[in-house]
C-alpha cells in the first residue's frame, strides 16, 4: 500500500509539474505580445519598453524566468495582473468562497439527482421514467451550458417580470444578491440567487452521472450475489440499497471525483452567464482582457486541485477495492 | 469490438450467403429514425451554408442603425440585432463558420491522433510513454488557458480557433485509436502478415487501420458535434472568432444583454446550435450502434 501511495503521489506531482511547465512555455517562452498588453497596445519607446521588461522580469533568460516563476509559486505568490496590477492571491481570496459555495450546491444537486435517477432507472428498466430520463440525459449533453443558463433566465426571470408574476415566482438573473451565508447555507433571499446557477452548473454532469450509475447498477443487479440475496428472501429494498447500490457506487464516485477540471470549465460559463462573482467569471474576464498572469495563476490552482481530487479518488478506490492496487502493481 | 466481421472473414468461415458487413451496417443505420433524421438535417444545414449568399438578402456584416433590434418581420424574418444586421443572414453565414471549423478540426485532429495514437499503440516503448503522458498532462489544462494562448499569440482568427480546439481534443481520440490498434495488433492475422514478410508500413495501412476503423468513424461524428459546441463556447465567452464575423456562439453572447427587449436574438442562434450539436450526437450514436450492435446503449 505504501509503495502504491508513493507512486501515485509522484504521478500526481509529475502531472502538476507538467501542466504548469506547459503553461509557462506557452505564455512566456513562445513570443507573444506581453509588452503590448502591458502598454495598452500603444507604440512604446525603447527605454520604457526596457523598464517594463525589467519590472516584470521579462529581461531575464528563459531559464531564469522559469526558476523565478517556480520560486514565486512555491512561496505562495501567484503573481499580479498585467492590466490593473492587482495581486492574484488577493483576487483568489475574494472570489474562491463564492465559487466554492456555488460548486457545493452544484455537486450536491448532481450527486443526489444523478445517482437517484440512475438507480431508479436501473431498477425500473424500460419504464417510462427510464426512457424519459435517458432521453433528457442525451438532450442535456447537446445543449450548451450557456444556452441552458440563458433559457432558465428567460423562462424564470425575464418572462415572469414582464408578465408581472407574483414576486415568489420570479428569480433574479444577474449577480449574487445579498451575499448572506452561513458557511454554505444561503440565508434569507440568497437561495433565489443561488438556485438557477447551481442547477445550470449541475446539469451536464447530472446526465452523465445518471447514465453511469444506471449502467453500473444494471451490471450489479445481474450479479450472482444479488441473486443470492434475493433468493435468501431479503426485502427488495434491502437488496437494492445494501447489496447492489454499495458496489454500483464505486464507478460513479470515480467519475464525480475525476471531473474537477471539467466542472471548472462549466463554472466559467455558468458564472459568466449569471454574473456570479466567482473564480470562473474572473478567469473569463481576465482571459477576455488577455491578462496572462491572472489566468495562469488561477489556472494553476485549478490544475493542482484537479490533481489532488484524482489522487484522492484513486487512493479511496484502492482502499475500497484492493483489486485495483494489485492490478496496477502487476502492470508496472 | 472483438469480433469484427469483415466480408473476407465471413467468406473464410464458409458461412454461406451472409450479407456483406457494410451492407449490414447501412441497413442497421437506416433503421434508426433519429439518426436518419439528423442526417437529413445536416444535409439541409450544409446546403444553407453553401448557398448562404443566394438565400439571404443582406450582407452578414451590413449595419443598418435604423433597423436596430427589430422584431421578426416580413423584411427580416428572424429580426435584426443591435446594429441592425439581419439575423437570418448572420445565421446562414454562421453555419459556414460552424461547419467549416468543425470539419477542419476533425480532419486535423483525426490525422494527428492517428499518427500519435496508432504509432504509440503499434510500436509502444518510449514514443508510447511520451505521447500518452503528454496527453495526460494536456487533459488537465483548463480550456480557457489553451484558447487564451492561441488567441494571444496569433489573434482571434478562424484557423487559430481550429488549432485551439484540436489542441484540446486530440487526447481523447489518440487514446481511442491507440486502444484500437493495441487490440488489433495482437490478432493472429497481423502475425501472419509479418511472418509473410510485409513491411511495417504495409501492415499498418493495409491490415491494422482497416480493422481499427470503426472507432475512428464514430469519433469523427462525435468530434464534429463537440467541435461546434466548443467553438460556440469560445464565441460566447468572447475568446473565439472576433466580431463582426457571424459565429453562432458570438450571436448568443450578444443576445445576453437583450433577453428583455429582443429575445429573438437569443432563440434563433441558440436553437440552431442545439439542433446541430444534437444532430451530430444522434448520428454518432446511430453509427456506433450500426457498426457494433453489441455496444448499443453503452457510452
Amino acid at each position: 500500500m505504501a509503495s502504491y501511495l508513493i507512486r501515485r503521489l509522484g504521478l500526481a506531482l509529475l502531472v502538476v509539474w507538467g501542466a504548469v511547465t506547459i503553461m509557462f512555455v506557452m505564455f512566456f517562452v513562445i513570443p507573444g505580445n506581453t509588452i503590448d498588453i502591458l502598454s495598452g497596445e500603444k507604440v512604446v519607446r525603447p527605454e520604457i519598453r526596457r523598464t517594463i521588461e525589467k519590472e516584470w522580469g521579462l529581461d531575464k533568460s528563459v531559464t531564469g524566468q522559469y526558476v523565478h516563476y517556480w520560486n514565486r509559486v512555491l512561496h505562495g505568490d501567484l503573481g499580479k495582473s498585467y492590466s490593473n496590477n492587482r495581486s492574484v492571491n488577493e483576487l483568489f481570496k475574494q472570489r474562491a468562497a463564492n465559487s466554492a459555495r456555488l460548486a457545493f450546491w452544484g455537486l450536491t444537486i448532481e450527486i443526489v439527482f444523478g445517482i437517484g435517477i440512475g438507480v431508479i432507472a436501473a431498477v425500473r428498466k424500460y419504464s417510462l421514467l427510464d426512457v424519459v430520463t435517458g432521453f433528457v440525459a442525451v438532450a442535456l449533453a447537446g445543449i450548451p451550458v450557456f444556452v441552458l443558463g440563458l433559457l432558465l433566465q428567460y423562462g424564470l426571470g425575464v418572462r415572469p417580470a414582464q408578465w408581472n408574476w407574483p414576486r415568489w415566482a420570479r428569480f433574479p438573473v444577474q449577480g449574487m444578491g445579498p451575499n448572506r451565508w452561513f458557511v454554505v447555507i444561503p440565508l434569507g433571499h440568497q437561495w433565489k440567487y443561488l438556485i438557477l446557477p447551481a442547477i445550470v452548473l449541475a446539469c451536464v454532469q447530472t446526465g452523465f452521472i445518471t447514465r453511469i450509475s444506471r449502467t453500473s447498477m444494471l451490471e450489479v443487479l445481474n450479479a450472482d450475489y444479488v441473486r443470492t440475496a434475493r433468493a435468501k428472501g431479503l426485502r427488495s429494498s434491502t437488496v437494492i440499497v445494501k447489496h447492489a447500490l454499495r458496489n454500483a457506487l464505486l464507478p460513479t464516485l470515480t467519475v464525480i471525483g475525476l471531473d474537477v477540471i471539467g466542472l471548472f470549465g462549466v463554472a466559467v460559463l455558468t458564472e459568466t452567464v449569471f454574473n456570479w462573482p466567482g473564480l470562473g467569471s474572473t478567469i473569463r474576464d481576465y482571459a477576455f482582457a488577455q491578462d496572462v498572469p491572472v489566468v495562469l495563476g488561477l489556472a494553476s490552482i485549478v490544475v493542482l486541485f484537479g490533481a489532488m481530487a484524482s489522487l484522492l479518488v484513486d487512493v479511496g478506490y484502492s482502499i475500497l477495492d484492493p483489486r485495483v492496487r494489485l492490478t496496477t502493481e502487476k502492470v508496472d | 469490438m472483438a469480433a469484427t466481421v469483415t466480408p473476407a472473414a465471413v467468406g473464410d468461415a464458409g458461412l454461406g450467403d451472409l450479407i456483406p458487413f457494410w451492407t449490414d451496417v447501412r441497413r442497421r443505420f437506416l433503421r434508426n429514425k433519429l439518426a436518419v433524421g439528423s442526417v437529413v438535417y445536416v444535409v439541409l444545414l450544409s446546403l444553407i451554408a453553401i448557398l448562404a449568399p443566394l438565400i439571404t438578402f443582406y450582407g452578414p456584416k451590413k449595419i443598418n442603425p435604423a433597423a436596430s433590434l427589430g422584431k421578426p418581420s416580413r423584411a427580416h424574418w428572424m429580426g435584426t440585432d443591435l446594429l441592425g444586421r439581419d439575423v437570418w443572414t448572420r445565421l446562414a453565414f454562421g453555419a459556414r463558420i460552424s461547419l467549416s471549423v468543425a470539419l477542419a478540426v476533425v480532419v486535423v485532429s483525426t490525422v494527428l491522433s492517428l499518427l500519435v495514437g496508432a504509432l504509440a499503440g503499434y510500436f509502444g516503448g518510449w514514443w508510447d510513454t511520451i505521447t500518452m503522458r503528454t496527453a495526460d498532462v494536456f487533459s488537465t489544462l483548463p480550456y480557457i488557458v489553451v484558447v487564451l494562448f492561441f488567441i494571444s499569440v496569433f489573434g482571434r482568427k478562424v484557423w487559430v480557433i481550429v488549432l485551439a480546439i484540436v489542441a484540446l481534443g486530440w487526447m481523447g481520440s489518440a487514446r481511442l485509436f491507440r486502444a484500437g490498434v493495441l487490440q488489433v495488433k495482437s490478432q493472429e492475422y497481423i502475425e501472419a502478415a509479418r511472418a509473410s514478410g510485409c513491411s511495417t508500413l504495409r501492415i499498418l495501412t493495409r491490415h491494422v487501420l482497416p480493422n481499427a476503423i470503426q472507432p475512428i468513424i464514430v469519433s469523427v461524428a462525435f468530434g464534429i458535434g463537440s467541435a461546434i459546441l466548443l467553438e460556440s463556447v469560445f464565441g460566447f465567452l468572447g475568446v473565439g472568432i472576433a466580431e463582426p464575423t457571424p459565429a453562432w456562439g458570438l450571436m448568443v453572447g450578444d443576445a445576453r444583454d437583450h433577453l428583455f427587449d429582443a429575445p429573438h436574438l437569443f432563440f434563433f442562434p441558440a436553437g440552431a446550435l442545439v439542433l446541430t450539436v444534437l444532430a451530430f450526437t444522434f448520428i454518432g450514436d446511430g453509427l456506433r450502434d450500426a457498426l457494433d450492435p453489441k455496444l448499443r446503449g453503452a457510452k
